[in-house]
Formats: C-alpha cells, structure tokens, sequence
C-alpha cells in the first residue's frame, strides 16, 4: 500500500513539472495565436456584442442590432 | 565569511544555460516582431541585451525582486512614455469625448474584466466603449489576460501588469522607510476584496465600467474623460488624488505597494483566478521561527502573523521574491501545487545539479513569468525608446 501511495506521489511530482513546463511553452504559443486569427475564430463563438453608447452623453443603449 | 548564497540562486553554468535560452526565445519572439523596420529592431535589440542581463543576474545572485523590480520599472515608465503620444497619433487627443465613446474607440484595460463578466453573461453586452477585435479590443485583452492567468497566477501583479511598476518603481525611490509599517493594521490588505465587490454589483446594477468612471488612478498616465461638467471634475479630482496617494505618495513613504497591495480590485479578481496557476510560494515550517523579516519586507501586505503562524502567505501574494530575499533561514521558496518542498543543497557534482536546478520550481516560475513579462513589455519598452531619441533630436515624442 505504501508502495503504490509512494508511486503516485512520484507520478503527481512528475505531472506537475510537465505542468509546468507546458506553461512555457504555452506563452510563445499565446503570442503567435495574436498573429494568426484564432482570436477572431475563438471570439466569435463568445455570445457577446459590442454596446451601443449616446454620443451625447457617453452613456450606454441597452438595444443594440446584432454584430 | 563569504556570504550565503541565496535560496534562488544558481550554479554558474545552469545560468549561462538558462540565460541562452532565454535569449533564443526572447530574440525569436522580439525581433521577429520587429522585422519590417530597422529602428525598432535596433530598440528591441537594446532592449533583448537589458533582459539577458537581467536573466543572468535573477538567476546567478537569486536576488529575484530586486532586479524583476528593475524590469518592472522600465516596464510601467515604457509603457506609459508610448501610450499618452499613441493617444495623441491615432485620436488626435487624451481625453475621452462623448464621440470618442460612441465610435468605442477605447483601448481595453484588463482592470475592466472583473466588471464586465455579469453583464456580458446576463445581457451578452460589453459595457465598456471598446470594439471586440480591435488591436486592444476585448476579445484580445481577454485572451491575453486568459493566456497570462495560466501561465502566471497571481505572478500577474508582479510580472506582467503595465501598472504595477509605477507603485514598485515609487517604492523603491527613497532609501528608508518614512512612515513606518509597526503599527499598520493588516486587515486593511481586504480592502481590494470588498472593493472588488462593490465594484462588480455596483457596474452590473449601472451598467458601466464604474472603476473606470470613478477610482482607478491609472487615469493619470493613460486617458480620462474629458471634463464637461462638475460630475467629471469631481471624477478627475478623485483619481488625481487617488494617483498622488495609493501611487506615489504612499510607496514614496512606506517603501510598499499599496496600489497593488491595498486598493486594486482586479489584483483581488486575480487572487481567485490565478489558483489555476499550479506555481504556489510556501513556507517551510520546520525551518522558520516566525522572526517577521518577510513580514516587514513584502511589498503588497500579504505576509502577516497570522499567516505566518500558519506556514502560509495570503492568497493576494504577487510571487515578487521579496520574502526569499530577506529571510535568513532560506524558510521562503517558490513551490509547485503538490510538489515537497526542497530540503538542501542539490549537491556538487556537475550534470546531477545542473539537471535538478533547471528544474526547480523557482527556475521554472521565473523563466515564465519574465518571459511573458518580456515579450508583452518590448514593442512598448522598445517604441518609448525610438520616442526618448525621436524628442531629442526633434523636440517631440510623436513620431507622426
């Protein structure tokens, strides 16, 4: 039982510096993913519109014609 | 008696290692950006040889605050020396108009976020004058606030935020301490978390980014609403004075960030959100006697008795060093989610000790963060510079 409970506990060690690791990895990645487009694909599939705001007053119109 | 080396510092060759690494990365990633002009590859140059040294010298000393406070500095001052002219080239103005709102032609700050979460959900409105995909759009800021919470946590507030190196640069300007932090009242480091409440209700009841309108004193070095009429005067005094005391006045005395540490509501935002970030800073119970050197010393208030009495920092911690820096007892150390704590030395012989320092928590936390913090900082660190020589050769920081 202690065995197995010491190989897991290697393993979650291991997990995380892959963890870790990937996060690095990850950053140049999030950078590049500015220049390709992904931002407009995966923005896209977000159910959120741009307001409509008086350019009178600044302030914001709840009623706004779909994107 | 040589001194003690400190908890995160590293053999000479791990950090010729790491540092070339972090060259490559930064080289690629820099000036592959700046390709199609020379004047900004050259900036970005000087600026690629400023992160290499600063690479070098966090991991051979271990003094990680001390010079990511540096980077920190040139960060906030960069940024603020390219936006305000940026405003002036492409709007003509700094102040916001009525018109300028309505053509939502606002760049996104990420303090927003925190705000427009409900009424994104409930209405699927953006209640900030912005586009979605413009170049500081929304949906560009969200992923890249998304991006940097993976990456970062709560590190956030101290590597990648474009506002915290103007408290960390006040901070660090006098020697000594004017006004002494004895008798401060740590419940006050709750502030942000109650604010951040009041701020998110009060935006989802109002329907407006109301941090923006009412209190965030970051107004003074990016845009801010045009004063028509009393109510914007009033919102003006508010944040000037909210500048001059959570931003200079305050770290100027208390050698704190009290910004960061006392007032900022998406740093409080933050603190939930970066625990998907497996990097953790930890005390190790069986080597600290509660002597309060990080106490004293931890710029955003998130070390205090009682948490020390419990072998822990806040949850508002910025992962900044500091406290590994001023502990005596090495009892400080960046850690991963699940990971024991490291007991000692990693021993002398060459390969075994290169392999366990490259893959220590501390190394991997750092390489990270000052990689983000880097790339995110250059086109606006390398522009102000192009801006610094632009003024001297012709009397204006515009280049257009």
């Amino acid at each position: 039982m202690s065995r197995l409970k010491n190989i897991l506990t290697k393993a979650k060690v291991k997990l995380m510096y892959l963890v870790a690791v990937l996060l690095i990895v990850l950053i140049p990645l999030l950078f590049f993913g500015f220049g390709s487009g992904l931002t407009e694909k995966l923005g896209k599939k977000i159910p959120i519109k741009e307001g409509t705001f008086d350019s009178k007053t600044g302030s914001l119109k709840l009623t706004k014609p779909s994107r | 008696m040589p001194k003690k080396p400190l908890v995160n510092s590293h053999s000479r060759p791990t950090t010729i290692f790491l540092t070339g690494l972090m060259f490559i990365f930064l080289a690629f990633m820099i000036l592959g950006q700046f390709q199609k002009s020379p004047k900004m590859m050259a900036a970005g140059g000087a600026y690629l040889i400023f992160l290499t040294v600063l690479t070098y010298l966090i991991y051979r000393t271990g003094r990680v605050s001390r010079y990511r406070s540096i980077f920190f500095s040139v960060y906030a001052i960069g940024f603020a020396l390219n936006f305000i002219p940026a405003l002036l080239e492409t709007r003509g103005h700094i102040a916001l108009t009525t018109q300028d709102i309505s053509k939502l032609d606002t760049p996104l700050c990420h303090l927003t976020i925190p705000m427009l979460i409900l009424p994104g959900i409930v209405y699927g409105l953006l209640i900030f004058p912005t586009k979605l995909f413009a170049n500081m759009g929304f949906f560009p800021m969200l992923f890249l606030w998304l991006g940097a919470t993976l990456s970062l946590g709560k590190g956030w507030c101290s590597w990648g935020c474009f506002y915290g190196g103007f408290d960390e640069f006040f901070s660090k300007l006098l020697p000594k301490r004017m006004l002494s932090s004895k008798k401060f009242n740590y419940s006050w480091r709750w502030f942000p978390f109650a604010l951040l409440g009041v701020v998110v209700i009060w935006a989802f009841l109002a329907l407006e980014p109301v941090y923006c309108g009412w209190l965030c004193p970051f107004k003074a070095v990016t845009e801010f609403i045009k004063p028509v009429n009393w109510l914007i005067w009033v919102q003006t005094g508010i944040f000037i004075s909210l500048f001059l005391g959570f931003v200079v006045g305050l770290p100027l005395l208390m050698k704190r960030r009290t910004q960061c540490g006392l007032f900022c509501p998406f740093g409080a935002f933050q603190s939930f959100a970066g625990l998907i970030n497996p990097h953790r800073v930890r005390v190790d119970k069986e080597k600290c006697n509660q002597c309060g050197a990080c106490t004293d010393q931890c710029p955003t208030f998130s070390i205090t008795k009682e948490t020390l009495a419990k072998n822990r920092v806040s949850i508002s911690c910025t992962r900044c060093g500091r406290c590994m820096e001023v502990c005596p007892r090495e009892a400080i150390q960046y850690s991963l989610l699940g990971v024991p704590l490291r007991k000692g030395s990693e021993g002398s012989s060459g390969g075994r000790r290169f392999l366990k320092e490259v893959f220590r928590p501390d190394t991997l936390f750092i390489f990270g963060a000052l990689l983000f913090g880097s790339i995110i900082s250059s086109g606006m660190v390398a522009q102000s510079m192009l801006r610094i020589v632009h003024l001297f050769q012709t009397g204006s920081f515009l280049l257009r």
